[in-house]
């Protein structure tokens, strides 16, 4: 709620309108620098991420491309846990414990994802996304080697990151590196493969790809430290009433140039505003109600529906199961997010990390993702023979490809390059809390 | 006696219905215009079996339907915009178009048997928020929030940010890099998006 302050960004200010605001609308003063590394991912991408992830695709079925994001999720969740905490999310902790439990159980040790379709959807958090939340500033832009888009704080986080995950710790305690190869491996393909279409397409179609990514990388990560499903934090920058600006304005349907630019120019200094903007200025979310008719049934839980085998095992085991077992957490769990009207959570985050959040920009461009997990009945051997082809696949890279689209939208964060599948899996979970706190109106601020 | 009372008093709920109707379909306006445009164009645009020529059609119709080419070039140009020449800004606008056109005809043509869920919309100071779900066959649902205003009795789209990330501000911030990096004259960048529409 306090003013936070904008470590990162206090070297951006200064200097004419102009020139800073441009500046503080890239935040980018190693751009020559980050220039080359983000052409060496491309080519590191090219060469060797984007055909290992062909390979992955055409080798391994869609189910077994599923249980490797089920797993790879699973492994994440203690430090997914730990973020959650660390950020006074207790709601969002719950669910990933559990999360942990069901899918652990339940799941297979993580193989399947029984826990989405009991509305306990997965959510991605990172240590940059928590400091974001003390009020650490992003910092300037920075492309990291092999993972791609990041800044100061996200750097830093991802390494702290690396630091306490209590599954690397883990399994570096058993001597077991190579797994943590394995993983880092499968994490670069799998996600890499979920960008395909969408990051190839954009890479192709851009001008300038790397201005591209960065802008798109600091809207998506902007949005997810606010664990925001309303979209509308870029929204703030751009002038209102264009139309009011043309009231009264020549022919139907004619906005004359001069005004629009006017709005755009007088108004808002680009995506700058957000860099330079003093800390302060908490979001105030307003729930609205909605006004259309048609919305999206989004309490449902959308991972459900098994998409080809018909007869859903494990999903049946589980909600027959659960009841007994776990009902109190897992069904108060969906019940408090379904709910409550609005999610005290999100409304505190939102005003608190308002200040934090609001100077970045984050992004990610696509609407890559991931599939959904969805849990499916099948032998289990099935899921050892389809982790035995992964595990195989993997091998063909190194670790250090976990990359994931060097990229755009894509960003990786450093721990790993997740990000794309997240956001999906993550969009999910915004739905449903857009859906209970209706959505929130522009942060007002000017 | 009492009949002739109840009668008005039906009337009167009837007209209240009725008021109560209309007054929920204006607020949906917004909704039902990204609705009726996704409507027409999706189909086409997510056929990969449309040939691409088609394709592009449908979305310059889409183009000229639901935005307003002058004010979305002065948008992604931003402070540019002010230093452009009318000529340069003619020129740009065209441009941007040709370029639009090209490149959404095949993003869009990436996403097979796509649908487009109409969500709720959210009014602020004359501009509406409308949201959607476009949900894939195959992958997970997406996330879009359509900025629409209404200018002169016409709604306009003024941005579309796809899971958090606005259209309007990737754009432009990429038009600025490369504007930058071409002397910081407007021309630069309209060379090179003349070079990559002849195609």
């Amino acid at each position: 709620m306090v003013a936070l302050p904008m470590v990162g960004c206090a070297s951006v200010d200064g200097g004419g309108w102009r020139d800073s605001s441009e500046a503080a609308a890239e935040n980018d003063p190693l751009e020559g620098f980050n220039r080359q590394i983000f052409a060496a991912n491309l080519a590191i991408d090219t060469f060797l991420l984007r055909p290992a992830a062909v390979a992955y695709r055409e080798v391994v079925p869609d189910f077994g491309k599923d249980v490797v994001r089920n797993f790879l999720n699973h492994l994440r969740s203690p430090l997914i846990l730990i973020n959650d905490l660390a950020q006074g999310e207790g709601e969002r902790a719950q669910t990933t414990f559990s999360r942990m439990l069901v899918n652990t159980v339940l799941g297979l040790g993580g193989l399947f994802d029984p826990a989405s379709t009991l509305g306990l959807a997965y959510h991605n958090e990172d240590v940059g996304q928590t400091l974001a939340t003390y009020g650490v500033g992003e910092g300037p832009y920075l492309v990291l080697p092999i993972i791609g888009p990041s800044n100061f704080r996200d750097a830093a986080g991802a390494a702290i990151g690396w630091l306490v995950d209590p599954v690397r710790i883990g399994v570096d305690a058993a001597g077991a590196d190579e797994a943590l190869y394995a993983r880092a491996a499968a994490e670069g393909i799998d996600t890499r493969y979920r960008l395909m279409p969408a990051y190839d397409e954009l890479r192709r179609t851009s001008l300038d790809f790397y201005a591209f990514t960065r802008s798109a990388y600091r809207q998506r990560r902007e949005r997810e430290i606010r664990n925001a499903g309303d979209g509308l934090g870029p929204l703030a920058e751009l002038p209102r009433n264009l139309a009011d600006a043309s009231a009264g304005q020549g022919p139907a349907g004619q906005l004359s140039a001069g005004q629009a630019s006017d709005a755009w120019a007088g108004d808002l200094p680009p995506a700058a505003s957000d860099a330079a903007r003093p800390a302060a200025a908490p979001v105030e979310p307003e729930p609205v109600v909605p006004t259309t008719g048609v919305t999206v049934p989004l309490a449902e839980p959308r991972y459900i529906a098994p998409r080809s085998q018909p007869a859903d095992v494990v999903g049946e085991t589980v909600l027959a199961a659960l009841p007994l077992s776990d009902s109190p957490t897992a069904a108060s769990e969906a019940g408090q997010k379904d709910a409550s009207a609005i999610d005290p959570a999100v409304t505190g985050v939102t005003a608190s990390d308002g200040a934090a959040g609001h100077d970045r920009r984050v992004s990610e461009a696509v609407p890559a993702g991931p599939v959904s997990p969805e849990p499916k009945g099948a032998p289990l051997d099935v899921p050892q023979v389809e982790v035995a082809a992964i595990g195989a696949a993997g091998a063909v890279d190194r670790p250090e490809l976990v990359q994931a689209g060097s990229g755009s939208e894509v960003n990786s964060l450093a721990e790993s390059a997740f990000l794309a599948h997240q956001a999906a899996l993550r969009s999910y979970e915004e739905a449903k809390r857009s859906a209970a706190a209706a959505s929130r109106s522009e942060p007002v601020e000017r | 006696m009492i009949a002739s009372i109840g009668r008005p008093i039906q009337i009167l709920f009837l007209v209240a219905a009725l008021l109560l109707v209309g007054r929920a379909e204006a607020q949906a306006d917004a909704a039902s215009f990204i609705g009726s445009l996704a409507a027409d164009a999706v189909p086409v645009l997510t056929n990969r079996s449309v040939p691409e020529p088609e394709r592009e059609q449908k979305f310059s119709e889409l183009l000229d339907k639901g935005f307003d080419m002058e004010q979305l070039s002065s948008m992604v140009l931003g402070r540019y915009w002010r230093t452009a020449s009318p000529e340069e800004r003619t020129e740009f606008t065209g441009l941007l178009r040709s370029y639009l056109i090209q490149i959404y005809a095949d993003r869009f043509s990436e996403f097979q048997n796509v649908e487009l869920e109409v969500g709720s919309t959210r009014t602020d100071q004359g501009t509406d928020f409308v949201t959607s779900t476009m949900r894939q066959q195959r992958g997970p649902a997406v996330q879009l929030e359509w900025r629409v205003e209404r200018v002169n009795g016409r709604f306009v789209i003024t941005d579309l940010v796809v899971e958090g990330v606005s259209m309007v501000i990737t754009q432009r911030s990429e038009f600025a890099s490369v504007i930058r990096q071409r002397g910081g004259q407007v021309s630069g960048l309209i060379d090179l998006l003349r070079q990559r529409t002849r195609s």
